[in-house]
């Protein structure tokens, strides 16, 4: 496999780390993988598009770690179309937008009886914007350490409503506050092995509550990744990721059931096409979950994502991507 | 020509629009919010209570909003739902509106425990 082809695969399966899970901390099958934090920086004047689907679900109570017999919300889930656009403004400094949308973001209840026992969210989830600059980036020892930091914000600071009704918070498509975003991306190739390895860490501090006086808890979120190239179109990426969220906050005093300690085991396989596109199908598979008071736990997210690297050096745009090292 | 043809243009359009604001629609009954009930004031975490609101008017538009909880359903009577994350005493809010938008609010605190 050459380097362009690793390079191609370094930045398909970066995007993968699972990022926030900002809002909706209780009692709700979560928000979708996707962070700023899933990537280094770019070459000067290169763009990288990645668009991914994700569907998540809940359907079983913890409190703590242990199951319980809560049925107040028999099935939670979402459907989610995110995107990921970065640009290498230099070789060292790169800026990120992340746009999300939610086709839909739901709960069903138990006690009430079909169809009126569902609330659903739908629409424009919070973006986020990130600015990272390599501090490392060593090409011939494959070395790099790139921190983070940016925004997340909504697109609008009112709750949404259906028939007249103010949705619960967790099925709001959007935090509607604004938070602040800060990351660290560590990279050791070694190509010649045909092996990656990364280390992101990430953490989203809301700054204040939304209008329904309700501020979500800080996240912190530290992933640990390893790849392997099989052949020159197949490679497998397999993700550990730990995520710790503080107790969120309403009218100024904590909620006990809320936050969490997680632990994800995520496997993945990418295919690259003509050395362009590459495509990747991604499981997020809760390992461990521990949770303050009765919480709806985590089942499994998957998703499908999509990306390429576009070199807007040359003239012609639509080339094979720019290999990260030469 | 084309001057007085503009000229004559530009004053129709602006009477039209003058001439277009919105009609005040009477009606006959007053809006009176009436009562807001709940069929359990106290419930259990993961527990429910319906809340109804009578209201007298006409073309009444219900809007509903909880400080905490999750509210299912729409219109005179809605379904709300409280998790562990929702314990104490919440307040449901409906706001009422007729058809000549005169609008009223009631609201009623639900005990979570």
């Amino acid at each position: 496999m050459n380097k362009l082809t690793l390079a191609i695969t370094f930045f398909c399966f970066l995007f993968f780390q699972k990022a926030e899970n900002v809002f909706a901390q209780c009692c709700s099958a979560g928000s979708p993988t996707g962070g700023t934090t899933n990537a280094g920086s770019l070459l000067k004047k290169n763009f990288r598009f990645i668009g991914f689907y994700q569907f998540g679900f809940s359907k079983e109570y913890l409190e703590g770690d242990k199951k319980v017999n809560f049925n107040l919300v028999t099935y939670a889930g979402y459907h989610f179309l995110g995107l990921n656009l970065a640009y290498g403004i230099t070789d060292k400094f790169t800026v990120e937008l992340e746009p999300g949308f939610y086709f839909s973001k739901n709960q069903i209840y138990g006690m009430l009886p079909p169809p009126n026992n569902e609330v659903n969210g739908f629409g424009l989830s919070d973006f986020t914007f990130q600015s990272k600059y390599a501090i490392i980036k060593n090409s011939s020892k494959q070395f790099e350490i790139t921190p983070g930091v940016g925004f997340k914000f909504p697109l609008t600071l009112k709750l949404q409503e259906e028939n007249n009704v103010v949705l619960t918070q967790d099925v709001q498509p959007s935090s509607n506050a604004f938070s602040f975003v800060g990351s660290l991306f560590v990279y050791k190739g070694m190509i010649e092995k045909k092996m990656h390895l990364f280390w992101i860490s990430k953490i989203i501090i809301p700054f204040h509550a939304n209008e329904n006086k309700y501020k979500f808890g800080e996240t912190f979120i530290t992933s640990l990744f390893f790849s392997y190239s099989l052949t020159h179109k197949w490679s497998l990426i397999a993700q550990i990721r730990y995520e710790y969220r503080n107790k969120d906050i309403r009218n100024e005093q904590s909620i006990l059931a809320s936050g969490s300690n997680m632990l994800y085991f995520s496997p993945q396989i990418n295919y690259t096409i003509g050395q362009k596109w590459n495509i990747s199908l991604l499981f997020d598979i809760p390992v461990y979950q521990y949770y303050n008071g009765v919480q709806l736990s985590k089942v499994m997210n998957i998703a499908l994502i999509v990306n390429r690297i576009f070199d807007l050096n040359k003239k012609n745009t639509l080339i094979t991507p720019t290999p990260l090292f030469e | 020509m084309k001057t007085s043809s503009l000229i004559f243009c530009i004053l129709f359009i602006s009477l039209a629009l003058a001439s277009c604001k919105k009609e005040n629609t009477t009606v006959s009954t007053e809006l009176k919010f009436i009562s807001l009930t709940a069929s359990e004031k106290n419930i259990p975490i993961g527990g429910s209570t319906t809340i109804t609101a009578e209201v007298e008017g006409e073309g009444i538009v219900y809007s509903w909003s909880a400080t905490a909880g999750d509210i299912i359903g729409s219109g005179k009577s809605v379904t709300y739902a409280a998790s562990a994350c929702c314990s104490g005493s919440n307040k449901i809010t409906c706001s009422v509106a007729d058809a000549a938008s005169k609008t009223a609010v009631n609201l009623i605190t639900i005990n979570v425990q």
